[in-house]
Formats: structure tokens, sequence, C-alpha cells
């Protein structure tokens, strides 16, 4: 199996910490949401500019994961900002979504892993 | 303890002091947490004879037990006695509620006055107050950054901009920078001198069942899951927030145009140009399961370029109707001037609005406007009024006080076109074609806020449980042009946002099912805390905190009459839409309601059968020499 890295995209961060909340539960007590324990950490900017992510983790100690054995921080991130997988997928995959960026403004708030469907809107009837 | 600390932190700003003490265990049954245990705080401490600004007037900061849990999306609520003397109560989002459980309290209360302007640091068991003279006068983002920098801590902070300094009606707390909430805390917070208080903490919130929580969570989670949602709000509220009624609002007719003269504007603000030319980036509050409920937006040409900040649940973009404006750079540029000096965005531009009819209607002239041609649509003058305001300058100083306020200054019949309800400004929601929400602004305790009682739309009828038993009938308490079952929809809104606001979680996610479903809550509460109770005593916690909030009132001199909505929309018709005035209307619905509520149809005090069925027997002697009195 190849070796699989943790990425995160900083711009498509919302700050929110549901990665370090889960992380805590998965990585410590297991019973207590407690961001000191986690090894992923959300660094917020008092300007409010930009968060700034880190993550000091090869995923081998979480304890929760989804089905296909995708760690938890991965599985609660909201905007798909987290990317665990190998260093192959990783390169096609930034560079796709620095493509579709640039045709889609909503990829400035979702990544297309998270979410594929740019043009659904409350309007449209397809749901 | 699970999810609870227990702990409750006093401060007394006179004496400069702090003490920590137990919070009795019996209100965290009976009212969960957050706006529940607040409410009981501020009616055991703050009496009828307390004047809203003498130093014995309380301001509560509340968290819950879910608070710290993703569940908690940084929720808190804050609450006082309102310059108006109702309910002074508003939720935010944020990031500060959870760092305050993680220092280890569930609750601040802030007594008294400061002589000098001061913030309180909390870095988990130290508690301080700081002396703040450099941070008086600055506005919110500066404030940020000067306690990061004096404290040395990544402390988060809930703070006063310059209009709350002022006194400014209706003044915010501003939350973690641009989440903002309890319309009136501010000002109040600005009477106490109080600039900031600054959280740091480092434990934890522990979870009793974390197996069950977990599961519980993931199915919250696939509630609100954006790829196979059959809830068409899921998706367009998680990237427009609000601003996704901007469209939905003009289509129908809901807008409060020029004042509410009009329900419609010819071009009106559009929530898709505003994402492609002006969001940069998402920004959520703490675990939002949104991608992008808030976002962060940035002006880069035209005049206003420069302009920035975050901004969620976007209410102020379709409150531009009542100013008459559609452009994105101004309303942006409103938005920035209010979250950075602490003014409520609503109470800015109905009273501007309202000012802006007058001098039409020729009440008020140039003369008496300093020179400011106050013509609907004119954006110079909306901003540099916007700017007198935060600054009290002038014609600014009269329109600070609020619309209400302002009106008894300036007379001459002005006060036939205000929006106001218990002397409070609307917000956008509308009534004359929007029968429940007309109903429950009207009988609100806490001035007009929907809030309380949100999302008035009904979900996808293919997503509404079989098993699952409404009081009220879906497709007719939701139709908005008829009375019918208004009462027992708008008491369940009541009762069921009450409990998630205790909780507390964000009332801005209650999509698909989670608005009428109250069992995944349940479920929630109940793996979290170890509390388990059936769906009926869960649902009864949300009645007795919406009957307390109510007792409240009603120690305060609010009766029946105090429960409507403004004249216009009993008067006069929406004339671009054909809707005809409320009229007779919603003394219909107020009946319709109080008879479901259980409480006196002639006063609308709730009656002692019904508080003695929800354990408020200590309320039911309070209420005695009320219902004898004058009714």
């Amino acid at each position: 199996m190849k070796k699989k890295v943790f990425v995160i995209d900083n711009f498509l961060c919302t700050g929110c910490r549901n990665c370090e909340m889960w992380c805590s539960i998965a990585k410590g007590n297991r019973d207590e949401f407690k961001p000191s324990l986690a090894t992923i950490t959300v660094s917020r900017d008092p300007e409010g500019k930009v968060n700034i992510p880190t993550v000091d983790c090869d995923a081998s100690g979480c304890a929760l994961r989804e089905g296909d054995g995708l760690p938890i921080c991965v599985e609660m991130c909201p905007t798909g900002a987290i990317i665990f997988c190998d260093l192959k997928e990783l390169k096609s995959r930034r560079a796709e979504y620095l493509e579709l960026k640039k045709e889609q403004p909503l990829f400035r708030l979702i990544a297309p892993w998270k979410y594929p469907y740019p043009y659904r809107r409350w309007s449209s009837k397809e749901i | 303890m699970y999810g609870y600390t227990g702990k409750l932190l006093r401060v007394d700003l006179e004496a400069r002091q702090a003490r920590v003490e137990a919070v009795p265990e019996d209100w965290q049954e009976s009212f969960i947490g957050c706006r529940g245990i607040n409410t009981i705080l501020l009616y055991k401490e703050v009496g009828p004879e307390v004047d809203p600004f003498s130093p014995d007037n309380k301001l509560i900061f509340g968290t819950g037990p879910l608070e710290g849990t993703p569940i908690g999306m940084g929720r808190i609520s804050i609450q006082t006695k309102h310059p108006k003397r109702f309910i002074g109560e508003g939720g935010s989002g944020g990031h500060w509620g959870a760092q305050l459980k993680f220092a280890g309290y569930d609750y601040v209360v802030i007594e008294k006055k400061a002589d000098e302007p001061v913030y309180i640091l909390i870095d988990d068991s130290r508690v301080e107050i700081r002396d703040a003279a450099d941070l008086w006068g600055k506005d919110v983002r500066e404030k940020n950054l000067i306690l990061r920098r004096e404290t040395g801590l990544p402390v988060e902070v809930a703070c006063i901009g310059p209009g709350g300094e002022r006194l400014v009606s209706d003044a915010k707390v501003m939350v973690t920078l641009d989440h903002a909430g309890g319309r009136g805390c501010g000002t109040i917070m600005g009477d106490k001198k109080l600039a900031a208080i600054a959280v740091h903490g480092t434990g934890g919130v522990k979870v009793k069942d974390p197996e069950r929580f977990l599961t519980a969570y993931r199915r919250f989670r696939k509630l609100l899951d954006l790829k196979d949602t059959i809830d068409p709000f899921v998706p367009s509220w998680a990237f427009l927030s609000a601003n996704m009624l901007l469209q939905m609002f003009s289509e129908q007719g809901w807008l409060h145009a020029y004042n509410a003269q009009r329900g419609s504007m010819e071009s009106f603000l559009n929530g898709e140009e505003y994402l492609n030319e002006y969001v940069t980036r998402p920004e959520s509050g703490f675990c939002c399961p949104f991608p992008a409920c808030g976002r962060r937006f940035e002006v880069k040409k035209g005049k206003y370029a420069g302009v920035s900040g975050d901004e969620r649940e976007g209410g102020f973009s379709i409150a531009a109707a009542v100013v008459g404006i559609n452009s994105w750079p101004v309303m942006l540029k409103f938005r920035e001037l209010c979250s950075l000096s602490g003014i409520d965005e609503f109470m800015a531009e109905y009273t501007i609005g309202w000012a802006m009819e007058c001098y039409e209607r020729g009440i008020i002239t140039k003369q008496d406007t300093d020179g400011i041609p106050l013509t609907f649509g004119n954006e110079d003058a909306f901003i540099a009024m916007t700017e007198k305001i935060i600054a009290r300058e002038g014609f600014g100083d009269i329109l600070a006080r609020g619309s209400q306020e302002a009106s008894k200054i300036i007379g001459k019949g002005s006060e036939r076109y205000l929006l106001t309800i218990k002397g409070r400004e609307l917000e956008v929601m509308p009534q004359r074609n929007g029968y429940q929400m007309a109903l429950a602004l009207a009988v609100c305790e806490g001035g007009p806020d929907h809030t309380r009682w949100y999302p008035p739309y009904p979900p996808n009828p293919k997503s509404i449980p079989s098993d699952l038993n409404l009081p009220f009938d879906p497709v007719k308490a939701f139709q908005t042009r008829s009375v019918e079952d208004k009462g027992r929809l708008v008491k369940w809104l009541y009762d069921s946002r009450a409990i998630l606001e205790s909780l507390p979680t964000c009332v801005f996610i209650v999509r698909n099912i989670l608005g009428i479903d109250l069992r995944p809550w349940l479920d929630l509460y109940a793996t979290c805390t170890g509390y388990d109770c059936s769906l009926e005593a869960f649902t009864e916690k949300g009645e007795r905190i919406v009957n307390l909030e109510r007792a409240y009132i009603v120690r305060e001199g609010f009766r029946k009459e105090h429960d409507t909505v403004p004249r216009r929309m009993l008067e006069e018709p929406i004339p671009d839409r054909n809707i005809p005035p409320m009229g007779e209307n919603l003394g219909l619905m107020v009946d319709d309601y109080y008879l479901n509520r259980g409480w006196d149809l002639k006063t609308g005090i709730p009656n002692e059968e019904k508080l003695r069925n929800l354990n408020l027997d200590f309320v039911i002697d309070d209420l005695k020499s009320i219902r004898k009195g004058p009714a």
C-alpha cells in the first residue's frame, strides 16, 4: 500500500474545528471533546483573514474511521479541505481543483470531491 | 458531570471581584441550559423594580450542556433587561462559547457597573478584571488584535464596539469578530463600561455515551448532507445562507421595500452575484456543519474597494429594500461599518428607512438632517447617516436612540410610519403576506426576533416521517395568507426553538426534518448529558422556558395590547402585490395562540393552572397581584 499523507487547503478551511473536536475523541480519552488532545489544530487569525490548520498525524492512531477507512477528521470536514491520500492522487486532485475553481466560483467554498454539483440551486427542478 | 461544567462565574465590576458558584442541578433538568437557565437567572435576579440602566441590571452570558461538543456550534445566549424593558436576549455563534466551556464555566453573570472601562480575562481558573483604557473607543477588529497581543494568549473575544460604548440603541455584543448577539445587550454592556470578555480555555467537555453520541451525530449530519438531501433549502442555505432568500423575498413580495410601502423593488440584490463577485472563502463558527453559512467578502474595485469582513445569515442585505438600495458594495460597506462598531444592522436600516419616509413626506427637511438629502435609494446619504449614528453626531444622535424615541422628538405625526413592535425595529420578516410570521413577531417576548421561531417555511413534504405526530397540520399551518392553525404552529415553533437554543445549537441549521422533528435532538441531548426523558417531557421543557419568559415581561407590564404588529401592516395594503392589510386577522390569531398556550385571552397572562402544570409554582405568587390589579 502506498503511503498516504494529510494536506489541508487553507482557503477551504472554515476554521470550524470539527476536525479538532472529533480527533480529540478518536485519539484522546474517547469520551471527552478536548482540543489539546487532538493532533490536528486550527489556528484562527485574530483579524479573520485566513485560518491556519496544521496536522501532525499519519492516521495510524485514529480509532474512529468511516466505512472506507478515512480518518474521522476527513469525514467531518464540511468543505473537504482535509485531503488524505497518496502522493500521486494528491497531485492530480489539486491540479484538477485549481482548474475547476477558475471555472466555478462555488468551488471557492467547497471542494468538488465533497459536492460535485456547482449548478444546483434552490430553485432548480432537479432537487 | 457530563455535558455541563455546573459552574457559574459571577463578576462584580464595581468591587472588581469574581467568584464561582454551582448551578442548581434541578435547573439543569427543568430548563436545560443556555437560554433556559439565563431566563431563570434573569427572572430571579433582575426584578421589575430594576431600571435597565441601573447598576442592578445584570448581563448574563450562557452556554449549555452541548456547547463545546460539535452540536453546540459556539452558540451562546446573551441576556439582560433590555432598555425597553422586555427580555433583551440574543444568541450568537462564533468560538467564544466553546472557549468558555473549555475554561470550565457554563455561565458568566456580570453585576454592577465599573467606574472606568474594564475588560475581563478568563484563562481557565484565572479570572482578572483589567483596565481597558487602551481598548475603549477602538473598533471591534482592533479590540481583538490588542487583546491577543496584551494577553499573549489565543483568546476568543466578546466585545462591544464604539456603538455600544456610546449607548446606541440596540447595540450588539460582537463575538469572535463578526458574529453578533443580543440586540440591546451591547448597549447595557457599554453602560456597565465593560469593553470585552476575553476567554482562553484548555479543558474539555465530557460526553456520557460517546459511541451513541457519534451515531446520533452522524445521523444528524446525514440529514444535512448536501449530495443527497431532498430538502432544497439545504444546499442553498449551505452556500448562501440568508442571501438565498433574496430571490424568494423578491418574488413573493415579502420585502419591506421603501419602509414597507411596497412589497418588491424593480431590481434587487442577487445572491449569486454576491457569491460570484465578492465572496473569497468560507468562514464558519465553531463546528458548523455547513461549508459556507458564513463567508468572507472583499470589495475589490470601485468606490468601496478595500471593504472586507465576514458575513453570515445576511439579513442585512434583505433589509436593503427598506432604504431602497440595491447595490452590493454599498451594503457590504454598511455591513463593515456595523460589525466594526457593533451597532445593529436592522436598527440602523429600519430607523434610516423611517427617517427617509419622513423626509420624503416633508416631516423633516434638510435642516433637520444636517444637509443630507435622506431620500430612498440615496446610497451616499445612507452610508453618511449610518456613520453619524455610530458617532452620535447631529441628526445621527437622534436616530441613535432608535426610531420610536426619535419619533417622540420629531413628532408631527412621524410615529405613523414607524415599523416597530414593543418599541424595537422590525427585522426583515413579512407580515401582511406571511401570517405565521406576523403572529410570531407579535407575540415575541424579546421584541421582534425571528431567531426564536425560525424557519417559518415547511420542509419538503416527502421528508416528513409518517410516524411523526405533529401538533399542527403542516399544509394548513404554513399557508401564508390564512389564519387557520397558526396558534398551534407558532406555539410549537416557539417551544421547539427554545429547546434548541437551550441545548444550545444553531437555530439556522434546522433544515430538513430537524425543524419539525425533535427526536434527533433528544437523542443528542440524552447521549451527551445522560438526562434521558420522553419526547413529551423534552417538549415541555421548551414550553416551560417560554412561559417563564412571558411571566417576566408580564411582570414588566407587557400585556395583550403590546402583542401586535406595526400599524402599517394592519391598515395599509401592499399595492404592488394587491395584498390587503391584516386588519382583524392578527387579533384572531393572537387569541388562537393564547388559547393553545393556556394564557388569559384578555391580558395574555399565563393561567395559574398552566404554570402549575409546568412546575413554575414560584411564578404564580408573583403574578397573583398583577392579575388582581387593573388589567
